[in-house]
C-alpha cells in the first residue's frame, strides 16, 4: 500500500475509484423506480409472473367488459347493445394490458412507456 | 365421494360451517374457510414474532426466514415503487404473507386452500383497488385521473382510447383475483384427480392396472413439486402488481 513509486498508488487509486463508482451506480440503480430486481432467481419469477399476467389480463379484460355490459345492459333495459360492445371493448383493453406488458422497457429506464 | 364409486376432485372446496351463526337473518357461521383463515393468520403471526423475538446477529432459522421475507417484499417495493413505496410496506408485506402462507398450507394433505375460494380472492383485489383510487384521489385529486388518458394520442381517438383505458382499469381487479384463483383451483383439482386415477387404478382388480398404478403417482409427485413453485410464485405474482397498482395511485400521469 505504502509504496513510494508515484504510478503505481495512482493505477491504485484509480482502480479503487473505478470499483466504489460503480458500486455506487448499483445502489443507484437499484433505488430507482422501475429498476428490474436482481438475481437469476428473480430473473425466472419475473418471466413467469409477466406469463401469468399476459394470459389472465386478456381475460380479465373481456370477462370486465362482459360483466359491465350484462350490468349496464340490466340496468338501462337496453339488453343485448351494452354486452356486445363492452365485450369488444374489453377484449380490446385486454389485448392493450398485454401490449403494454410486451413494450414496458425491461431496464430502468425512465424515458420509455409507462411501465404497467 | 361421488355418485359412482369415483372420487370427486370438487369436494375439497365445498365450504361447510362449523358453527353456525345467523343473527338478524345473516349468515355469519364460522366455517371450515374461517377456520383456515386463522390458523393462516396464526401461523403466519407465529413465524414473525417467534421470529423477530431474537435479535441475535447470526439468525436462526426462524429469523432468518423472517428477516428474507422481509428483505424480499421491500426489495421488491423499491424495484417497482422506489424508497416512497415503502410507506405502503405494510399492507404490501401483509397480503403477501397471507397468500403466501395459504397457498403453501393448503397443499398440505387435508387441508384446505382458502384462496382457491375466488370470493377470498376478489375482496383481496377489491381492496388493493379501493387502496388505490382512494389514495390516488386524496393524494393526487382529479390528476389522478389523468391515468387513463394516454399520451401520444390524436385528438379524434381519445375519447375510445379513454375509454379502453377505465375498462383496463377496471378489469385489473377481475384478473388479479382470476389469477391467484384459477392457479389454486386448477392446481389442486388437477392434483386430485391423479391422486384418484392411483386409488382407481388399484382397486379395480385387474394385474394390468396394478401395473400402470404407479404412473399417474410419479405424475402427482411432479406436480406436487409444480404447485410448491406455484404457490410461491403466484404470491409473489400477486405482491408485485399490487406494487405496480400502487405505483399508479404514486405517480398518476407518467
Amino acid at each position: 500500500m505504502s509504496e513510494p513509486d508515484p504510478n503505481a498508488s495512482d493505477s491504485e487509486l484509480r482502480a479503487r475509484l473505478g470499483s466504489l463508482k460503480s458500486a455506487i451506480k448499483r445502489a443507484e440503480e437499484s433505488e430507482k423506480p422501475g429498476a428490474s430486481p436482481v438475481g437469476e432467481d428473480k430473473a425466472l419469477a419475473g418471466a413467469m409472473s409477466s406469463g401469468f399476467r399476459a394470459a389472465t389480463d386478456l381475460a380479465g379484460g373481456i370477462i370486465a367488459g362482459a360483466l359491465i355490459g350484462y350490468l349496464g345492459d340490466r340496468w338501462l333495459g337496453t339488453s343485448p347493445f351494452l354486452l356486445i360492445a363492452f365485450l369488444v371493448i374489453g377484449a380490446i383493453a385486454g389485448f392493450r394490458s398485454v401490449y403494454r406488458l410486451g413494450s414496458r422497457p425491461t431496464s430502468g429506464s425512465k424515458g420509455g412507456p409507462k411501465a404497467n | 365421494m361421488a355418485a359412482g364409486g369415483g372420487i370427486d376432485p370438487i369436494h375439497q372446496f365445498h365450504i361447510a360451517p362449523i358453527v353456525e351463526l345467523k343473527p338478524f337473518g345473516i349468515d355469519l357461521s364460522f366455517t371450515n374457510t374461517s377456520l383456515w383463515m386463522v390458523i393462516v393468520l396464526a401461523v403466519v403471526s407465529a413465524i414473525m414474532v417467534y421470529g423477530s423475538s431474537q435479535r441475535s446477529v447470526v439468525p436462526g432459522r426462524l429469523q432468518s426466514l423472517a428477516e428474507m421475507a422481509y428483505e424480499f417484499v421491500a426489495a421488491t417495493m423499491t424495484g417497482v415503487m422506489g424508497k416512497d413505496g415503502l410507506k405502503f410496506f405494510p399492507f404490501v408485506f401483509s397480503l403477501f404473507m397471507f397468500v403466501l402462507a395459504s397457498n403453501l398450507l393448503g397443499l398440505l394433505p387435508g387441508s384446505f386452500t382458502v384462496t382457491s375460494q375466488i370470493i377470498v380472492t376478489a375482496a383481496l383485489a377489491v381492496l388493493v383497488i379501493s387502496i388505490v383510487v382512494i389514495y390516488g384521489i386524496v393524494k393526487h385529486g382529479t390528476h389522478f385521473f389523468g391515468l387513463f388518458v394516454p399520451s401520444g394520442v390524436p385528438g379524434w381517438l381519445l375519447p375510445f382510447m379513454v375509454l379502453i383505458e377505465a375498462v383496463s382499469f377496471l378489469s385489473r381487479p377481475v384478473s388479479l383475483s382470476l389469477r391467484l384463483f384459477g392457479n389454486m383451483l386448477a392446481g389442486h383439482i388437477a392434483l386430485k384427480v391423479f391422486g384418484g386415477f392411483v386409488v382407481v387404478l388399484l382397486g379395480s382388480g385387474a394385474v394390468f392396472n396394478y401395473a400402470i398404478a404407479p404412473l399417474p403417482l410419479l405424475l402427482a409427485v411432479a406436480l406436487t413439486a409444480l404447485e410448491v413453485l406455484v404457490a410461491v410464485l403466484q404470491a409473489y405474482v400477486f405482491a408485485i402488481l399490487t406494487c405496480v397498482y400502487l405505483n399508479d395511485a404514486l405517480h398518476p400521469g407518467h
